[in-house]
This record gives C-alpha cells, sequence and structure tokens, in this order.
C-alpha cells in the first residue's frame, strides 16, 4: 500500500524545505527537541483525561468538564507534534519511505486521530454512558496514542 | 574517589557493558525513558499550569495538586529508575556531555524548586485554593517547573546527538 504515496515521498524528496532542512546542521534536532516537547504535552493531557475515565486523578470534576479544560493544552500539543513531525517528515522522506516502524506509525496515527475525534469525543460528552464504554475509550486511547510513540522510536531503532 | 573514576569503573563494569552493547535492552528502556515523560513531565506540567492560573481554572489548586502529584510521582520514579541504567550503560559519554551535566543541574533545581513550594507558599493553600491568579511565589513556581522542564527534555534528547565517547 505504501507504493501508492511514492510520488508524494518522491515530491517530498526534492523539495525545496526538504533541501534545506538536510543541508541544516541543527535544524533537524530541535524539531525533534520541539517534538519530544508536543508528545509530553499531548501524552500528559491524555493520561490525566483517560485516568479520569477510570474514576482516578481529578475526580470531583465530571469528565466533559475535565476534558473541556485540557482541550485547549491537549490541542496545542497535538498541533506542536504534527507540525514538528511534519517537518522531520520532509527531513529524511526517503529513509522513512522504507521504514516499517514508519508505516506502522502512520496507520496507528490515522487510527488514533480518527477514534479521538469521533468515538472519543462521543463518549467523553455523553450523558448516558454505561459503565464499562468510557473505561473501554479511555484505554483504547492511550494504546494508540502510545502505540504511535511507540512506533515512532522503533523508527531510530529499526 | 573521584566522579571520573566511579564513571571509568562504571564504564568498564559488565552489567553497564552488557547493556550498552546488546540489540534490545538499551532501546527498550530509552523507549521506557522517553514514554514515561507523559506520566511524569506531561503530568507535572499540568500542575504547573494550573499555578499559573492556565488550566482547570474552576478546580481549587489543592485539588489538582494533590490529584496529580502522587502520579506524577510514580511516572517520576520510572524516569529516574530507566535513566539510571542509561546512565549506568554509558556513563562515560554522560561525564563528557555537558548536556547531560546541564540537565542535571537542571533537575537539581526543580527539585528545590518544588520543595520550596510544598514547605512555603503550599502551606497556605487553603486561603487561595479557588483563586485562578494565585500568589506571585506560586506562579513563580509553575513557571520555573514549565521552563526546567522544557529545558531537561532539550538537553535529554541532545545527549545522544552531541557527545564525544571517551
Amino acid at each position: 500500500m505504501i507504493h501508492m504515496f511514492l510520488p508524494l515521498f518522491r515530491w517530498v524528496d526534492t523539495s525545496w524545505l526538504s533541501l534545506e532542512i538536510r543541508a541544516s546542521t541543527w535544524q533537524f534536532a530541535v524539531f525533534e527537541m520541539v517534538h519530544l516537547i508536543g508528545l509530553t504535552m499531548l501524552l500528559g493531557s491524555l493520561m490525566v483525561l483517560d485516568l479520569r475515565l477510570w474514576g482516578m486523578g481529578i475526580r470531583r470534576q465530571p469528565v466533559a468538564d475535565l476534558a473541556r479544560d485540557l482541550r485547549g493544552w491537549l490541542l496545542s500539543g497535538m498541533a506542536i507534534v504534527l507540525g514538528s513531525g511534519v517537518l522531520l517528515f520532509f527531513g529524511e522522506p526517503m529513509k522513512l519511505y522504507g521504514s516499517q516502524s514508519f508505516h506502522v506509525k502512520m496507520l496507528l496515527l490515522v487510527l488514533a486521530l480518527v477514534f479521538q475525534f469521533t468515538l472519543f469525543s462521543r463518549v467523553i460528552n455523553g450523558r448516558k454512558n454505561s459503565a464499562a464504554l468510557p473505561r473501554i475509550a479511555g484505554v483504547l486511547s492511550l494504546v494508540l496514542w502510545f502505540g504511535v510513540g511507540l512506533a515512532g522510536r522503533g523508527i531510530g531503532f529499526l | 574517589m573521584s566522579i571520573l573514576s566511579i564513571c571509568q569503573w562504571l564504564q568498564n563494569e559488565s552489567i553497564g557493558t552488557s547493556i550498552r552493547e546488546s540489540v534490545w535492552t538499551f532501546p527498550l528502556i530509552e523507549t521506557v525513558h522517553l514514554l514515561a515523560l507523559a506520566f511524569s513531565v506531561g503530568i507535572i506540567v499540568l500542575v504547573d499550569l494550573r499555578l499559573i492560573g492556565v488550566t482547570m481554572k474552576d478546580q481549587p489548586v489543592s485539588e489538582v495538586f494533590e490529584r496529580l502529584q502522587p502520579m506524577a510521582l510514580k511516572g517520576f520514579a520510572i524516569n529516574v529508575v530507566s535513566g539510571l541504567i542509561l546512565f549506568w550503560s554509558e556513563p562515560m559519554k554522560c561525564y563528557n556531555s555537558s548536556f547531560f551535566r546541564a540537565k542535571l543541574v537542571m533537575l537539581f533545581i526543580l527539585g528545590v524548586n518544588a520543595f520550596l513550594f510544598s514547605a512555603t507558599t503550599y502551606k497556605s493553600v487553603a486561603s487561595w485554593d479557588k483563586a485562578v491568579r494565585t500568589p506571585a511565589p506560586a506562579r513563580i513556581a509553575g513557571w520555573v517547573s514549565l521552563v526546567l522542564w522544557a529545558g531537561v527534555i532539550i538537553a535529554g534528547r541532545a545527549i545522544a546527538y552531541y557527545a564525544t565517547v571517551n
């Protein structure tokens, strides 16, 4: 399936931005650091929200209220991690084309994003949830997003 | 015995060497160290954000602090243990890395900051528990923590980039 996207990788590979990032000794490193800070923001706020779905942590606040409180921070983290991720992608497109970890990461990322903005937000804002539903949603959210992180780390090692 | 000689001894010691040279152990521990950021720093910064009046504004400071602090400490314990193993496996690289030294200094200041906040400003939390605009010392403690934790992450990543081995 990845072959389908080969023209995209090739286009990125010859783009001005890619050449610029690859010619620089420090840009890629800086984007990676920003990527990690975004990851900390995103996973940290998700963790607090998902623990709340299990009845742990900030228990006094209704789930929907906590989700609204964390929303700004969570979405900022997501924007930072996605923005720096695109720049990292421009920094080594052909390596990523050949990396199975990257393929898995992108698949999990799409699943995580779709889940987060459809089923997950419905459970968060739902008034008549069964007892089990929020817990399942919390676990699934963590599994998907930590999966993205795990596969991402794999790019550097595998 | 100097710090250098301890590092040299660790460097040549067999367990550290076997972690350094293994195919799986080092990457695995590094991954744990990285993803545990979500449990530790990711949660600590939410407490900081409440202290500077940015998130969970309708929640009492004590509620946020007392619910999240224990979780963050557990996460931090994972970071400390995995970090010690990583250090054990490449002590000389760490010894020679300015970023590693900067990271330790920042962690130390973070510890002092957290201790001073709990021992002084937080004692009077009852009188400003519901305030969005918390007292200046609380806001300063929050900002110091936010900035230095970002610094810890940046320096931590930099250790792998810029280092001389011997």
